[in-house]
């Protein structure tokens, strides 16, 4: 691909293509598109700015070392945003946050949950989608490590019980059992929030 | 309600029960209130949750950002990903050149003495950025619009 | 015969091969080093909100940097302390100094950073890594920091690369 060649007006396909064949004007292109959504990503496991940057970046440069293997299976964005998980991931297993905890604990898991009443009306209805956003970002902050990874891998990414529990290196039972507890468990901050805001 | 049967019920939102069991726990619902109070909070949970992730974009420009990707990726590009540019001779060429420079460049290496600054700086790590009792509540920030990167530093 | 004979062809080769590759090694090295000569420019700043500072020999800042500064920051009135230009070359540090108690060290690290350190009074305060490209491109470098021996106001230390 020539220097002159338009770049902002390519697909993605094109410019995964290019960058297969070793143009790297392409591939800064893809970056300059999908910088933010990676970003974003990385950002909302590891809750940290600085790490979140370096992550991505890491993700940037293994996708241009791995771009032969990609073959259109998904989007190319998909592709790149599961690279980005496995990172994170990784850190967060290096840094033991993703560690099994005790066995008296996992038995204590949702302990708090288990006697919450079920949230019934729907209290953050009406709310601008942008304070909504905040709130549930403000949520997931409070979540531990596994809680909110495993809401993260389900409902952002949309992935199965089975490919989460591959992801995060457990079974499908402790899947089930951290998504219901990260799902009452926010559900419960969301309305302790909206009640603590409206107060 | 045990746990295992509210499992069950989110495993029955969320589309992984078999649809045997899914006829099973539709029944449940609709005749157990605490069932049925637990499937209202989950439904809205994911409601909330659905298309509504913040959106985050990168505290840098595209070019600091990709300059620091860029840093990572010509070393790459120059060995291995970009066999297309070379002609079979100059390849040829360059593939005599290379083992020679690299034994001539580790040779000069062994017989530089332990003083000499070359040397001291070859034991650099590549990427790290050292920190002493910096850090502790600094802070960088980017101006998009000026072209300025600032680093607070809050201990002079 | 035979072995003695492929040996010395052989040692003959390796020869050759040993003196090609020290050759492109001292041009490849040489040429690096050329190429990674940066010249910097400092500029050590005063920010305050006061009419002037108690410095005499300070200059205000006028012009496009003034207007950065003052478009980021809050402070009213910038004051020229000292400004330095410089070259920094890579394989070997550059210290400059800057005051009695801020003195800033740089270091090309490789082709696209170059790594600058922050003493104040012979302490580190802080390291930063800063890519070549972007000051290239005029992108400002800039530590600053809360003036301990006024409330209120603070230091800038601004790294550009001179346009040529």
């Amino acid at each position: 691909m020539s220097r002159s060649k338009d770049y902002s007006s390519a697909s993605d396909d094109a410019l995964v293509r290019d960058a297969q064949g070793g143009d790297m004007a392409a591939f800064e292109e893809l970056v300059a598109r999908h910088r933010d959504k990676v970003y974003a990503r990385a950002y909302s496991m590891m809750r940290n700015e600085e790490e979140a940057l370096d992550l991505s970046q890491e993700a940037w440069v293994k996708s241009w070392q791995r771009i032969g293997q990609f073959h259109g299976e998904s989007s190319f964005a998909t592709w790149l945003t599961r690279i980005v998980i496995n990172l994170c991931l990784d850190a967060m297993r290096r840094q033991k946050r993703l560690h099994a905890e005790s066995v008296e604990q996992m038995s204590q898991e949702g302990g708090l949950e288990r006697h919450l009443p079920a949230v019934q009306v729907d209290m953050l209805e009406g709310l601008e989608r942008q304070e909504l956003r905040e709130r549930i970002d403000a949520g997931l902050s409070q979540l531990s490590d596994a809680h909110r990874t495993v809401l993260i891998l389900h409902e952002f990414e949309g992935l199965e019980y089975k490919e989460c529990a591959k992801r995060m290196g457990c079974s499908i039972g402790t899947i089930m059992s951290r998504l219901f507890y990260a799902r009452r468990r926010l559900a419960a901050l969301l309305v302790g929030l909206h009640q603590e805001r409206k107060a | 309600m045990n746990e295992q049967t509210a499992w069950r019920l989110q495993a029955w939102l969320d589309g992984e029960l078999p649809s045997d069991e899914a006829a099973e726990v539709l029944r449940l619902v609709n005749a157990d209130r605490e069932a049925a109070a637990l499937v209202r909070e989950l439904k809205l949970t994911r409601a909330w949750l659905t298309g509504n992730e913040l959106r985050r974009v990168v505290p840098e420009s595209r070019e600091f950002y990709w300059s620091k990707i860029e840093r990572e990726l010509r070393p790459a590009v120059a060995t291995a990903a970009d066999p297309a540019p070379h002609s079979a001779g100059g390849w040829g060429w360059w593939r005599w050149v290379i083992p020679a420079t690299l034994a001539a460049a580790l040779a000069v290496f062994l017989w530089m003495p332990a003083s000499s600054p070359t040397r001291q700086n070859a034991g650099l790590a590549p990427a790290e950025v050292e920190n002493s009792q910096e850090d502790l509540g600094n802070i960088t920030f980017r101006s998009d619009s000026e072209q300025m990167t600032v680093y607070w530093v809050n201990n002079l | 015969m035979t072995n003695m004979n492929g040996r010395q062809g052989g040692g003959g080769w390796v020869r050759l091969v040993w003196f090609f590759g020290c050759v492109c090694a001292w041009v490849l090295g040489s040429a690096d080093t050329q190429a990674m000569e940066i010249k910097l420019q400092a500029q050590l700043i005063w920010g305050t909100n006061d009419e002037k500072p108690a410095r005499s020999e300070c200059k205000e800042v006028s012009g496009r940097l003034r207007e950065k500064l003052a478009r980021v920051f809050k402070w009213k009135n910038y004051f020229l302390i000292k400004e330095e230009t410089f070259t920094v070359k890579s394989g070997a540090e550059r210290r400059v100094k800057m005051s009695d108690k801020c003195t800033l060290e740089f270091q090309v690290v490789d082709d696209f950073t170059l790594e600058v350190q922050l003493f104040g009074e012979g302490t580190l305060l802080k390291t930063v890594r800063q890519p070549i490209q972007a000051l290239r491109q005029g992108e400002l470098a800039v530590l600053a920091g809360d003036a301990k021996d006024k409330l209120g106001d603070a230091w800038f230390v601004v790294l550009t690369m001179p346009r040529k």
